[in-house]
């Protein structure tokens, strides 16, 4: 199959999909309860095992209800004030670490394929000091 | 095998008591004035050990030392410090709590609804419902007893806030979806290009009847593909097509090193777990989950329905010509239920 064919093909299935997907009955919960705040949230920030997030995503694939919380809550949290975390704790903020963090992926390169979509800046080859010389990015979140 | 019981995780928790004890006592210090005793912290972490690793785990084993130290070293300890506090109804803690969050509050509440006067009703309710008004037992049911510090308390406030949110309009039986009043329901209609059917002639000659056996056939394929995927490949295709997500909002939530889903779809590239998270990563994973599906939509066509090649072409150029036309490609009936509606069961 040529590239353009492949890409078609690719189209057609994701338009079927697509429609597939938001015919779905929204009332398929395997149970007759919701997932609490804490689990959401523990979801949410990614803080779950393997073993234990499985149940979770179970349950969000076949509860709209919670996969809704979950969907809008990752939505209004880039759509946030970051001014507004501004005073988050002191353990999850990461504030140092999260610059450390920028600074790194900035002078280091992607891994694998990742690298091949990722935009080069020119920028991030000079030393530390001129990354650090336009200031550290605020960070979007304070956890 | 039956679940552990609590004496067994007691005994469990013991060989981790020296982390457990330097945790407690680095929270006693900075939150001094908060009288909380070692055994409260101590039955608050052994709730969460037992709900995390053993509930929502398999339910039956018992973790192992190394789990449970694990989940100690990761614990949002000062923030399930000070919750247990405000729950146990300690005044300091309210003051540090409403020092640190309610700012906070206030201002994800008001983001979260237009109306000034909505948002005042919510941030009411929250400090309501986190007092507790209720009393079991002789004991007042705040809810912060339902934090267990698995996740950071900003986190799990966000959750309560959106919750509160919902259950208003849901009290006020408006048929406000959520996409209504966050004023994001427009993403999903406008995130699918519609393809170019062309109308081939084969089709033009096609008799209603054929037309619904293929379209039968195409329906049953797609349902069966779809229903093979893992759930972790489902959940990405609904947060993209049905709620809507961006890509960069779903990197975002895989973005998390210990992100479960982040974490299944390495495993399965075989690349490393440190790996950055860009929109094209999430872009890659959903062509994957498209290739997957068409895959095994074309399979089930022809193995289960005995069709050929042409005719498999002609039950995807059916889909794409309804939609041209407008005829929604579903044959279930129509749900409108709305959000509000379905939220209405209980939270564990």
């Amino acid at each position: 199959m040529t590239r353009p064919e492949a890409n078609k093909e690719t189209e057609a299935i994701r338009y079927m999909i697509h429609q597939r997907l938001k015919a779905r009955p929204a009332t398929e919960s395997p149970s007759s309860e919701h997932l609490d705040e804490d689990s959401i949230c523990a979801f949410v920030e990614g803080r779950l095992e393997e073993a234990e997030a499985s149940p979770v995503i179970s349950h969000l694939v076949a509860c709209s209800s919670c996969r809704q919380t979950t969907a809008q809550l990752i939505r209004f949290e880039s759509q946030f004030d970051p001014e507004a975390e501004s005073a988050a704790s002191e353990k999850n903020t990461g504030s140092l670490s999260l610059l450390l963090e920028r600074l790194a992926s900035r002078l280091t390169p992607s891994f694998e394929e990742d690298a091949v979509f990722a935009y080069h800046d020119p920028s991030a080859d000079q030393p530390t000091e001129a990354v650090s010389e336009s200031g550290p990015e605020k960070p979007k979140d304070g956890d | 095998m039956t679940r552990p019981t609590q004496a067994e995780l007691l005994t469990k928790l013991a060989a981790c008591a020296g982390e457990l004890d330097a945790i407690y006592a680095e929270c006693a210090k900075a939150y001094s004035d908060f009288g909380l005793s070692a055994a409260d912290f101590r039955d608050a972490v052994v709730g969460a050990v037992n709900k995390y690793l053993i509930g929502l785990a398999d339910g039956s084993a018992m973790p192992s030392t190394e789990e449970i130290s694990r989940f100690l070293g990761e614990l949002q300890d000062r923030d399930l410090f000070l919750a247990i506090a405000c729950a146990r109804g300690n005044e300091h803690a309210w003051w540090e709590f409403d020092r640190q969050y309610r700012s906070f509050i206030e201002r994800w509440a008001r983001h979260l609804v237009r109306s000034g006067t909505d948002a005042d009703e919510v941030i009411d309710s929250v400090y309501v419902e986190l007092f507790g008004t209720r009393v079991l037992d002789g004991v007042r049911q705040s809810k912060f007893r339902t934090y267990t510090g698995r996740g950071t308390l900003r986190g799990w406030l966000r959750t309560v806030i959106l919750h509160t949110v919902v259950d208003l309009y849901r009290g006020r039986k408006t048929e406000i979806s959520l996409e209504d009043w966050s004023g994001n329901g427009d993403e999903t209609a406008e995130r699918y290009v519609r393809p170019n059917a062309t109308r081939g002639t084969e089709e033009l000659m096609l008799t209603s009847v054929v037309r619904d056996r293929y379209r039968s056939a195409t329906i049953a394929a797609l349902d069966q593909s779809l229903a093979a995927l893992d759930d972790h490949e489902t959940l990405l295709l609904l947060y993209y097509h049905v709620e809507g997500l961006k890509l960069r909002e779903i990197a975002r939530i895989v973005e998390q090193p210990r992100s479960p889903i982040r974490r299944w779809f390495q495993r399965r590239r075989g690349s490393t777990p440190s790996s950055r998270i860009h929109e094209s990563t999430v872009m890659r994973w959903l062509e994957k989950v498209y290739r997957k599906v068409s895959d095994r939509f074309r399979a089930e066509l022809a193995e289960k329905h005995g069709l050929n090649a042409a005719e498999i072409e002609i039950c995807k150029a059916i889909a794409t010509e309804d939609q041209m036309q407008g005829v929604k490609f579903d044959r279930s009936p129509a749900v409108s239920e709305t959000y509000q509606e379905e939220a209405g069961k209980p939270r564990v």
